[in-house]
């Protein structure tokens, strides 16, 4: 290849990974503008992935996704942060207060004038717009000002015209005069209404009232028109001013009864505009003069109520939503008074309470839901209301007040399709199973039945109550439907079943409480049969699941642990069950199908440690080859164990030496030194064995330990004195209701040493003792034996000693 | 027959038949089966079977005269015994039931609440509609309170809170607050006076009240609001009893 045809190749493939990423990040502009930002967000992120060079126009892009998934703050904070790195932040801040609301798109638009020098003409309008709506007539009348340097826009000029008809009316009349020569449309109109306005401020209101009158019909084809688009009529049409300023001149001209009609007009049809409430006022004035005159104002509102109702409501909906809480709150009086169950009305109870909230003033928050929940239990948009200010409650922290509210709604809509979720999340929220109790109750078809039965279960799991946690699982367990949370759940209904058969079985099968008499035993053996039927159950589900058709890998892989351990516990319970052989079973049928298991060894190491501890020392010791890690050091003893037992003394004292000098710490020490002496002793090493069972009388502090000691010392000692010091030191000093058995072997081993040393009295009296305390122990005959013996030799003694003192 | 005349009077009297025509007569008795007996403007005696007449009236007794004397002197003691007179003297007669509440109402005062609550349940099973009468409705509710029977105060005040009339709801409001104001439950009884104070504002004859008493709430509450409240009774309701109240806090 040639070196040009490589360097055509190489900036044909530079163009086109950078025009690829070019398309990819307009697509993502795109999305993001056309409200899909989370889309937007990933196909942002493949593009990086794929275009790591595209980063450098990424955080426009960012931003553009934040504001399109209405994180306005953060959005606005971003620009500011990012303000070096971005082309063109005036382009963004444009971005955000097209799509912001209240103080965020104030804002916005505010940066985007402070940084353009040619704003757009729409951008003008509604940044003036939306200045004028919060009184602030004086920047609305800079910005579109400084527009009109730059533009001829007839929007502008109107609303300027109107702006400027009582301080500049010369001007306002000649912009008015511009737009009207325009074209027939809004701007027309709204100059229209500029135009009279002006003339009845300079007190030719014959003309103005002429103009109006002529200009009515045509304002209301335009008002047609302007329904036809779609456009919201009772707020933007001319009429409204046009009217109420008709109306204005017919109460000046004495036409009040005219007048009334206008101003009623205008409140009722067009009661969201600038000119609504202007005119109720009026009207409600007039109507007072006639009623005062004695005449009764019949005005038959019609189709018209539901939208003055709607008017009433919308000045102090408009405060809320702009945050203007403190202001919203006697709008909503207001409004509430007047219509005070209306269409309208739970919605503005709702926003009322919410305000109440927003302004922390728990008594009216409580109030306005406290009525909510009475006088409007009937409507489920009063639950919503409800939950909607505990929700605000919540948000601002205020959690009595939003326990309130959430008690309220609980309490006055039960029906409400949320109740079961709220109650539910009440619980977690509150930290309080009242909630579940009644979930469960009320809603027994509920999806979240299933839920708070798990809760409740988890609960008491998690709080150790294996009991209850056992009770509570036992509902749930079958009603979960997810299957990892039923896997999940019954393993902990097993391990609650196995834990209660640890604690003696404390948490007894209703059949055998409800049978009393039953034993402790019998509890901790119902317990574990319990568990194991569990884990046989669980391993059923994870077989039946692994050899299903079409579950997926991460089931597979979720079920692989509870699998295993199903199998492992059932070995756990047998072996606790006495079952031995099919607790080797099911530690073979573990390793069988899991060789590779994090916890084969742990299985591997439960049937040695099983065959050791039922006396299978050679099986033991094979089960135990091979075993390292993390169970090395108790391999290590129960080999050194089993090495004794199975008769290879050397090897085990071997074994066990090996453990003292591997794990000087180890907490198998004076249990291996134990076993160690025994295997010297059985060695026939007896002075190896004494110095061993000498070191655990020295430095154990476990009673039965030093008693188990003192007992093999006496077997290993020579001296038969030192040999009944050792077992007397058990006989006297063992606790008889817990090493009775030590006790029994110690006072028997003593008798032959009484009869050896002399001292038949006292064979006499410790094998009364034998046979009075261990009647059962099995070697009365030769107890009885040894007692004859002592008491032949007692009398032997006797004699002797008369003898004696005869012949001195 | 011998039928035992439970009352006379000279004026004119009528009775409704069942047809409804008015019949006119000169003088009219009752028994105590519901007979009337109303002698006819030429002497003769038609006799009315209970059942088969819609009302029976006898012109206003003498004793109702002396009643109102009586009620301006403030001598409720006497109102009562000359009302039970009337009540016994008139049956089926109108005057009996108007006797009737006029004793329900003097009771009230007397705190003689158990009467005043039995001759308010005869009239209600008399005049099922009168318990809808706001007025009664709420006297009913002051005996009943008095004589002790809260549950079922409790119950007609919920009822009325929950699907009254507006006015009904706003008086019940109130009934409630004092209750719960009584049992020292501070707080919920101002939510009750509050929330006719500033969403029952249509119920004008209850409105002084319950802003004075969400005044008072609020004050025994140390919230600072209590000030602007008793401030409103004082501006708005000037020339209600309330506002000389407020005037003193």
């Amino acid at each position: 290849m040639s070196r040009s045809a490589f360097l055509s190749i190489l900036i044909f493939c530079l163009l086109q990974s950078a025009g690829a990423y070019e398309d990819e990040l307009k697509f993502v502009a795109g999305l993001a503008e056309e409200g899909f930002p989370m889309l937007a967000e990933k196909v942002l992120s493949r593009t990086l992935e794929k275009f790591p060079e595209a980063e450098k126009n990424a955080p426009e892009l960012r931003i553009r996704i934040l504001i399109a998934s209405r994180k306005f703050e953060e959005a606005g904070k971003s620009i500011v942060n990012q303000q070096s790195s971005i082309d063109n932040p005036s382009a963004l801040w444009l971005f955000l207060a097209e799509n912001a609301s209240g103080e965020s798109q104030l804002d916005a638009y505010q940066k985007y004038f402070d940084l353009t020098a040619a704003p757009a003409d729409q951008a003008a309008f509604n940044y003036g717009a939306l200045l004028e709506e919060r009184g602030d007539d004086a920047a609305a009348k800079k910005v579109y000002e400084q527009a009109l340097k730059l533009t001829d826009s007839r929007p502008v000029k109107a609303r300027l015209a109107a702006l400027l008809a009582e301080d500049d009316p010369g001007r306002a009349l000649k912009l008015a005069e511009e737009v009207q020569l325009g074209g027939l449309d809004l701007w027309f109109g709204s100059a229209v209404v500029t135009w009279a306005q002006i003339m009845i401020g300079s007190g030719e209101r014959d003309e103005a009232q002429s103009v109006l009158e002529m200009q009515l019909e045509l304002l209301k084809q335009l008002e047609q028109s302007l329904e036809a688009q779609g456009r919201p009529v009772s707020l933007v049409s001319p009429l409204a001013g046009a009217r109420y300023l008709l109306g204005d001149c017919y109460e000046h001209s004495g036409k009040k009864a005219a007048a009334l009609t206008q101003f009623y007009n205008v409140f009722a049809k067009y009661g969201d505009s600038e000119w609504g409430p202007r005119a109720q006022g009026k009207a409600q004035a007039l109507k007072t003069w006639f009623e005062g005159q004695g005449k009764t104002v019949k005005i038959d509102l019609g189709a018209n109520l539901s939208k003055m109702e709607e008017s009433s409501f919308r000045v102090a909906r408009r405060l809320f939503f702009d945050r203007r809480y403190a202001e919203a709150v006697p709008a909503y009086h207001a409004a509430l008074n007047e219509y005070p169950e209306g269409a309208e009305s739970v919605t503005a109870l709702r926003e009322l309470c919410v305000s109440a909230v927003q302004l922390g003033d728990p008594i009216s928050a409580k109030t306005v839901a406290a009525y909510l929940a009475e006088r409007f239990a009937a409507e489920p948009k009063a639950g919503d209301a409800l939950l909607a200010a505990g929700k605000a409650a919540l948000d601002q922290k205020n959690e009595p007040l939003a326990w309130w509210i959430y008690d309220r709604a609980i309490g006055a809509f039960p029906s409400h399709p949320n109740m079961p979720a709220v109650l539910y999340s009440l619980s977690g929220l509150r930290n309080d199973e009242t909630y579940l109790h009644r979930l469960i109750k009320a809603y027994p078809d509920s999806t979240y039945r299933a839920r708070a039965l798990g809760r409740l279960a988890w609960n008491a799991y998690e709080a150790e109550d294996f009991q209850t946690a056992a009770e509570r699982f036992d509902a749930y367990v079958d009603t979960e439907k997810d299957p990892n949370k039923q896997t999940r759940a019954r393993f902990a209904f097993a391990e609650c079943w196995r834990n209660n058969g640890s604690a003696g079985g404390a948490a007894p099968p209703v059949d055998i409480e409800t049978q009393d008499g039953a034993s402790l035993s019998g509890r901790a053996v119902s317990a574990w049969n319990n568990a194991l039927e569990q884990y046989q159950t669980l391993e059923t589900a994870m077989e039946q699941a692994a050899a299903g058709f079409g579950v997926s890998g991460e089931t597979l892989e979720f079920n692989q642990p509870f699998w295993e351990k199903s199998i492992f516990y059932q070995a756990v319970c047998r072996k606790e069950l006495g079952q031995v052989d099919e607790a080797i079973a099911a530690c073979d049928r573990f390793l069988a199908k899991f060789p590779r298991s994090g916890i084969a060894d742990q299985v591997q190491f439960t049937k040695a440690k099983t065959l050791f501890e039922s006396g299978r020392f050679a099986a033991a010791l094979i089960a135990l080859e091979g075993l390292a890690g993390k169970f090395a050091e108790p391999v290590c003893y129960y080999r050194g164990a089993a090495q004794y037992e199975t008769g290879a003394y050397a090897a085990a004292v071997e074994t066990l030496e090996k453990l003292f000098v591997t794990w000087p710490a180890s907490a198998f020490t004076y249990e291996a030194m134990f076993v160690q002496g025994r295997a010297y002793r059985a060695a026939g090493q007896t002075d190896e064995a004494v110095r061993v069972f000498g070191e655990i009388m020295n430095f154990a502090s476990d009673d039965q330990l030093m008693h188990r000691a003192s007992l093999e010392l006496g077997r290993a000692q020579n001296d038969p004195k030192e040999k009944l010091a050792s077992f007397q030191r058990v006989a006297l000093l063992a606790d008889p209701e817990i090493h009775a058995d030590l006790i029994a072997e110690a006072l028997f081993e003593s008798l032959p040493l009484y009869l050896e040393l002399d001292r038949p009295a006292d064979l006499i009296a410790d094998a009364e003792r034998l046979l009075e305390m261990f009647p059962n122990l099995g070697k009365t005959d030769e107890i009885r034996a040894l007692r004859a013996q002592a008491e032949q030799l007692k009398n032997d003694l006797t004699t002797e000693v008369s003898e004696t003192q005869r012949k001195e | 027959m011998y039928i035992l005349l439970a009352g006379a009077v000279q004026a004119a009297p009528f009775v409704i038949n069942s047809a409804g025509k008015q019949v006119t007569g000169s003088a009219i008795r009752s028994a105590p089966d519901g007979t009337i007996l109303l002698t006819t403007l030429n002497g003769q005696t038609l006799t009315f079977r209970k059942g088969s007449y819609r009302q029976a009236y006898a012109d206003k007794p003498k004793e109702m005269f002396q009643v109102e004397a009586l009620v301006k002197e403030k001598n409720l003691i006497a109102v009562v015994e000359i009302l039970r007179r009337v009540k016994d003297d008139y049956r089926f007669l109108g005057w009996d039931q108007r006797a009737g509440l006029m004793l329900a109402r003097v009771y009230l005062p007397l705190r003689q609440f158990e009467e005043s609550a039995r001759e308010y349940e005869e009239l209600f099973s008399a005049q099922p509609a009168l318990m809808d009468n706001l007025k009664e409705r709420s006297n009913y509710m002051q005996a009943l309170l008095g004589s002790g029977r809260i549950r079922e105060v409790a119950e007609m005040v919920d009822h009325d809170i929950a699907s009254g009339s507006r006015e009904a709801a706003a008086r019940a409001q109130v009934v409630r607050g004092d209750m719960k104001a009584a049992s020292g439950q501070h707080e919920e009884a101002l939510l009750d006076y509050l929330r006719t104070a500033i969403l029952f504002k249509a119920q004008t004859a209850v409105l002084p009240e319950a802003t004075y008493k969400t005044a008072v709430a609020l004050k025994n509450l140390n919230d600072p609001r209590a000030a602007e409240y008793f401030q409103k009774v004082i501006e708005e309701f000037p020339d209600s009893e309330y506002a000389e109240l407020a005037k003193e806090n």
